[in-house]
């Protein structure tokens, strides 16, 4: 057996989890959470969320046992459920993600232009974006120990300042951090809890690089551990130093904390480590995206210009510049309509959805493929996938119900609900008519091209 | 099923064309791996050396410390080998497995599209 030169092993696997749900929108996003719920209990929903992930991580790192590869999701899914329905939900799946950046580049331009007032929010925007379009462009990626470097670093920084603010000399009091409230308010709360651990999943590709594969479960399991520790600290942090109806009316809430717990010190470390979960976030998420456009493109699942190489650096240029264009749509809409919750709602849901395709892929597969090695193996039997099925669509049930409580959120839900079933659509249209006509076209090139190989018919 | 001197043959033409096309050479010119490949259905593993983006030796048997390991069937790495299959496919279909860093996987994928476009 071939053991990698330069092989990941379990602190990058953790980093890597934890570091790219760590973005600035989910630190927004915290805050959401416990909106309907009393004081500072929003910390018990985002535990239960990051609870009741763990069972989805299982169910992900049985599917990457079976197939080691970074073609993951889509991979999995079409294995489970045939290739239109792999493309669709993948698709879907990717293209939400890239319009979670929208509020990504919007959130971190409020942070920036809070703590360095006087450039216009939409520079911080543009300037961020480009930046990170060009890293890309050049195939700059995190190194292991940079990963490391900056996802424990954030940690630290978010974790520390939560602790010390809260166990400082003359800290308030917590507000009531185990009232739970109203049923729909706390279920709902978990529902939006999801959204925090977007792209913990996101490891899965490590599966190619890793010394042994069974440190892809364990990884997750640590990263989900560490996300839920200090989402829950930070989230109890600023329900205690900021008042509630502040938080709520704010993008930048937990500059807000820093800044009302250490003064200027807590807010620019909150702006550092803001940046850093920007960049770890964005330039994994728009690496990932471009190369799944790339491959689409190969697989003439999408047209041939998004397989178009730079000549220098090897890098899918075209579809990063696609992405890149479409991020900044997004930007400048959310820039325009300061709707970034649409966005909170769409990844809770893309997100409920996925994990419920990964436990019915599972559960699928076990009957397919009976026989095939399995790395890892989910615990108890069939019930695991069953309950991640049962309980994810619930919650994503949940992210659309109307809450009484929060009668504001009904058009950004509803909203949310329509460019959910408007982007399936398209994208299920464009599966069904267009790809065929792409796979048609490559056929007709291949079935015109002479075999190189002597003896090949 | 391919033998071990046929996938032996398609590596002395592929380092042909990958080292004589100039397009490949500029663009992997700070590429330097050592790739392993292993014929899954005859256990017959290879070894490339990549210097500076030219194929400097090929062998049969496993040689050093690996960057990129493949598996495919001995079929399938002939076949990508002389340029008559498109390893993207077969990858996104888990039927070429590579472990390796995702530059790595996307180098690999391009010097295909590069020395047989479609």
């Amino acid at each position: 057996m071939s053991t990698l030169r330069r092989a990941v092993g379990l602190p990058t696997v953790v980093a890597t989890s934890a570091g790219l749900a760590l973005a600035t929108v989910s630190l927004t996003a915290n805050v959401q959470i416990g909106l309907s719920l009393p004081g500072a209990s929003g910390w018990m929903a985002i535990l239960v969320a990051g609870l009741i992930s763990v069972m989805a991580a299982w169910c992900f790192a049985e599917l990457v046992g079976l197939f080691p590869t970074a073609a993951g999701i889509k991979l999995f899914i079409e294995k489970a459920f045939g290739e239109r329905a792999a493309l669709i939900a993948a698709t879907l799946y990717v293209g939400i993600t890239v319009l979670i950046v929208g509020s990504e580049a919007y959130i971190l331009a409020n942070v920036l232009a809070f703590a360095f007032p006087g450039i216009p929010k939409a520079l911080w925007v543009l300037a961020f974006l480009t930046v990170m379009a060009l890293i890309n462009m050049r195939g700059i990626s995190l190194s292991g120990w940079a990963q490391d470097l900056t996802t424990y670093l954030m940690v630290l920084v978010i974790g520390g300042i939560a602790l010390w603010a809260l166990l400082k000399p003359g800290a308030p009091p917590i507000p009531e951090p185990f009232r739970l409230g109203s049923g729909l308010n706390l279920a709902q709360a978990i529902a939006l809890g999801v959204f925090l651990y977007l792209g913990f999943e996101w490891v899965t590709p490590l599966a190619e690089e890793v010394t042994d594969i069974r440190l892809i479960p364990r990884g997750m399991l640590l990263g989900l551990g560490i996300l839920a520790l200090i989402y829950g600290l930070l989230h109890v942090g600023m329900a205690t130093w900021v008042p509630k109806a502040e938080l709520a009316g704010s993008p930048i809430p937990h500059v807000l904390f820093g800044q009302a717990a250490l003064g200027r010190v807590g807010l620019l470390l909150v702006a550092l480590v803001s940046t850093l979960a920007s960049v770890t976030s964005f330039n994994a998420g728009l690496m990932t995206a471009s190369r799944f456009l790339y491959a689409m493109a190969r697989d003439a699942a999408a047209p041939r210009i998004l397989a178009k190489l730079h000549p220098d650096w090897a890098t899918p240029w075209v579809a990063i510049l696609a992405l890149y264009g479409l991020s900044a749509a997004m930007a400048v809409y959310v820039l325009r309509s300061s709707s970034y919750k649409l966005f909170i709602f769409l990844g809770a849901a893309i997100e409920c959805m996925i994990f419920v395709l990964m436990a019915a892929s599972v559960i699928r597969l076990r009957r397919r493929m009976p026989e095939a090695v399995r790395d890892f193996r989910v615990p108890g039997g069939r019930l695991v996938p069953w309950v991640v099925v049962g309980l994810y669509s619930l919650l994503f049930v949940l992210v659309f119900v109307p809450n009484p409580d929060q009668p504001a959120d009904r058009p950004t839900q509803l909203g949310a609900l329509g460019a959910l079933v408007g982007a399936g659509l398209l994208i299920a249209a464009y599966v069904q008519w267009v790809v065929p006509v792409l796979r048609a076209r490559l056929a007709a090139t291949e079935r015109a091209k002479r075999r190189r190989r002597p003896g090949a018919s | 099923m391919a033998t071990s001197q046929e996938i032996l043959d398609a590596l002395a033409d592929y380092q042909t064309q990958c080292n004589e096309n100039e397009r490949l050479r500029r663009m992997q010119r700070d590429w330097t791996k050592r790739l392993h490949f292993l014929a899954t259905d005859t256990s017959d593993w290879f070894t490339m050396d990549v210097v500076e983006g030219e194929i400097v030796s090929y062998a049969a048997g496993q040689v050093g410390e690996p960057d990129v390991v493949v598996h495919a069937t001995s079929e399938d790495l002939c076949d990508m080998f002389w340029g008559d299959l498109n390893p993207s496919r077969k990858y996104l279909r888990g039927e070429i497995i590579v472990k390796a860093a995702p530059e790595d996987v996307m180098r690999l994928d391009a010097i295909t599209m590069i020395i047989w476009p479609e």
